[in-house]
């Protein structure tokens, strides 16, 4: 009875075996297709023309056979490890004329230290031709090519060479349905070049060369906005509803998201770092942000809130309390959080520079979405979804609900509807128009880089000289106003 | 019933002089100012100095699936998005980058295109992915 099972398995495993080839029929329609995965086409084509065709609705088409060198019109196969058997191929001359074509197979082995970006080595001695009727008969041919001996099975990688040559005439070779027993063994993603042994120490999915934390299986790369080494400047106007003096500099924050992401594309946590840069008013502004539409209980943990006075109510999770979507509370009081409260006259900080300057302060906070590999109570959410949601505002005065947010960003739950349309605010939840004038002049700029930003009593306009360009043109002028470039600076009038 | 016909008009009238009732998409013509205050802008502009742009990508079917980080920069070396992505799998997602940049590097594995800013960037994995013997 062993033996009956054994018999069977073994016939098995010699189905599998065969059942294992790598082929190219055209049927994809797009030769780019085929390369994609490591086909080449020496002077071939595919073509649809019916009359041509071999097999299916695409075969492929040679050029026109005038050689009987072997590297002028040709197919090569992806790296195959390739098992003992035979390689099949349906080939027909196209009917129009010429003296001899025939179609030869080689072999070609893998060579670490071939200087081509291939790493292809010296053709194999084994090599096998065989002669097609000659044109312009069109008898189709269907030709079996034996895989050595030498190199069936020997767990090496192989390109399979298909060479159509010829002499005389203008006659062309169709071919189709190539078939090569053994295993795909190419990389598309590596030059095509054999598939190797990937390292992947955490065994996350993500090779070390391209895992960010290769010994975390938790944690595989990073997204930063707006980049790994730089700020972005939060500029606020802290008089809404009112205007005020445009100088942008009532609170300015500098700030950095790398967002943590696992292999399966979800946040893992947010580290964000924000630098409080100055403070050009009275007024002790609170500072959150809110991911929109990102429910609070998606968040596990928030840690280095500043939150000095108590003044903001904070969950278990350390989100703001009494909020629907996820509020992130950075700190509470600018004045406090920047150490200043002793020393502060009420004129402002690190906007004159005839003062002395205050020294800046970090908030490094972290947002927890999964915690060793445990997603919140929420859910998961990924990069695309998360940060396109950041919605930072202040809080003015410690008026919880006096929000102004960045224009046309939506207020919190805690905000106040009562302050809408008050002063100069036209903001109009109905038509979508949020903290904005009714001639749509914004309370804060967001630029994608830290910029100096304008001194006491002097408008933004005055110190970014294509400001006004900018924003009269709606972007379309000057989107780059903000950089350091010739004449686009008044420095005597930025701190 | 003249005097009921004028005052339904004089309310249409007034009721259309809402401000409310603006439609977003009314042509404007922005202001030439002197400062900010003079400053007269549409509703469609909202003082951004980066600009979202929708990726289409398109992986490709292949016998051996891997996988690898998508790194999208601008030509200014700012990565704007990494991804784990599998070859044969389909991106579609927003990204943000600043309103200046004119043109996204993708890298993936060894394959690396360069494409200009559209608000639709659309691409396809497999033009690029073996070069030099197609002939």
């Amino acid at each position: 009875m062993k033996k009956v099972y054994i018999l069977v398995l073994a016939a098995l495993v010699q189905l599998g075996a065969k059942a294992q080839t790598v082929s190219v029929n055209a049927e994809s329609g797009d030769r780019n297709i085929d390369a994609a995965n490591c086909w080449a086409f020496g002077a071939n084509s595919f073509t649809n023309t019916s009359g041509l065709v071999i097999n299916g609705a695409w075969s492929i088409r040679s050029n026109q056979i005038t050689n009987v060198l072997a590297d002028a019109s040709w197919i090569k196969s992806p790296w195959i490890k390739l098992n003992s058997g035979s390689i099949t191929i349906k080939v027909r001359n196209d009917g129009s004329p010429g003296s001899t074509r025939a179609v030869r197979v080689r072999f070609i082995p893998y060579d670490a230290n071939s200087l081509s970006s291939f790493k292809e080595g010296a053709f194999l001695g084994d090599s096998s031709t065989f002669n097609m009727p000659a044109p312009p008969a069109t008898t189709l041919q269907n030709i079996s090519f034996a895989v050595p001996v030498s190199i069936a099975g020997n767990n090496n990688p192989y390109k399979v060479m298909i060479s159509f040559v010829g002499t005389g005439g203008t006659g062309r070779m169709i071919s189709d349905d190539i078939v090569i027993p053994g295993t795909y063994w190419a990389n598309p993603l590596n030059n095509c070049l054999p598939q190797s042994g990937v390292t992947d120490t955490d065994g996350d999915g993500v090779a070390d060369v391209d895992d960010a934390y290769p010994t975390d299986v938790n944690r595989a790369y990073n997204n930063y906005y707006p980049s790994q080494n730089t700020f972005g400047s939060l500029m606020y106007e802290d008089l809404w509803p009112a205007t005020g003096d445009y100088d942008f500099n009532d609170l300015v924050v500098d700030y950095r998201l790398q967002y943590v992401s696992n292999a399966a594309n979800n946040v893992v946590e947010l580290k964000a770092k924000f630098v409080t840069r100055a403070i050009g008013a009275t007024f002790k502004n609170s500072f959150l942000f809110q991911f929109d539409d990102v429910a609070a209980n998606k968040v596990i943990s928030v840690t280095g809130t500043r939150n000095t006075s108590g003044f903001l109510s904070i969950s278990a999770n350390g989100t703001e309390a009494g909020q629907t979507n996820a509020n992130i509370p950075v700190f509470d009081n600018a004045i406090n959080s920047l150490g200043a409260a002793g020393a502060y006259s009420g004129f402002g900080i690190n906007v004159d520079k005839t003062v002395a300057a205050f020294a800046l302060d970090t908030i490094n906070l972290t947002v927890t979405f999964i915690n060793n590999g445990t997603p919140a109570p929420g859910g998961t959410i990924s990069y695309a979804n998360l940060s396109t949601k950041f919605n930072p505002y202040i809080a003015i005065d410690q008026t919880r609900g006096r929000e102004v947010h960045l224009p046309n960003k939506v207020p919190s739950a805690l905000a106040s509807s009562s302050f809408f349309r008050t002063d100069q605010d036209d903001t109009n939840p109905a038509g979508n128009k949020y903290y904005k004038t009714v001639n749509n002049l914004p309370w804060v700029l967001n630029v994608n880089q830290s910029l100096p930003y304008p001194s006491k009593n002097f408008e933004i306009s005055g110190a970014y000289t294509k400001f006004l360009d900018w924003a009269g043109s709606e972007g379309t002028l000057f989107p780059d106003w903000y950089l350091d470039l010739p004449s686009y600076r008044n420095n005597d009038k930025l701190y | 019933m003249k005097i009921s016909y004028l005052f339904i008009g004089i309310v249409l009238i007034l009721s259309s002089c809402r401000k409310d009732d603006i439609t977003p998409n009314e042509p404007f013509t922005p202001t030439k100012a002197q400062n900010v205050k003079e400053l007269k802008v549409s509703a469609q502009f909202n003082w951004e100095t980066s600009k979202n742009i929708q990726i289409d990508l398109k992986g490709f079917q292949s016998d051996f699936v891997s996988s690898a980080i998508l790194n999208v920069k601008t030509e200014e070396g700012i990565t704007v998005l990494n991804q784990n992505l599998k070859s044969n799998e389909d991106l579609q997602t927003t990204i943000s980058v600043p309103s200046y940049a004119k043109k996204l590097i993708f890298s993936y594995g060894s394959l690396s295109k360069t494409v200009d800013i559209k608000p639709i960037v659309s691409l396809n994995l497999i033009n690029k992915i073996y070069q030099g013997e197609n002939e």
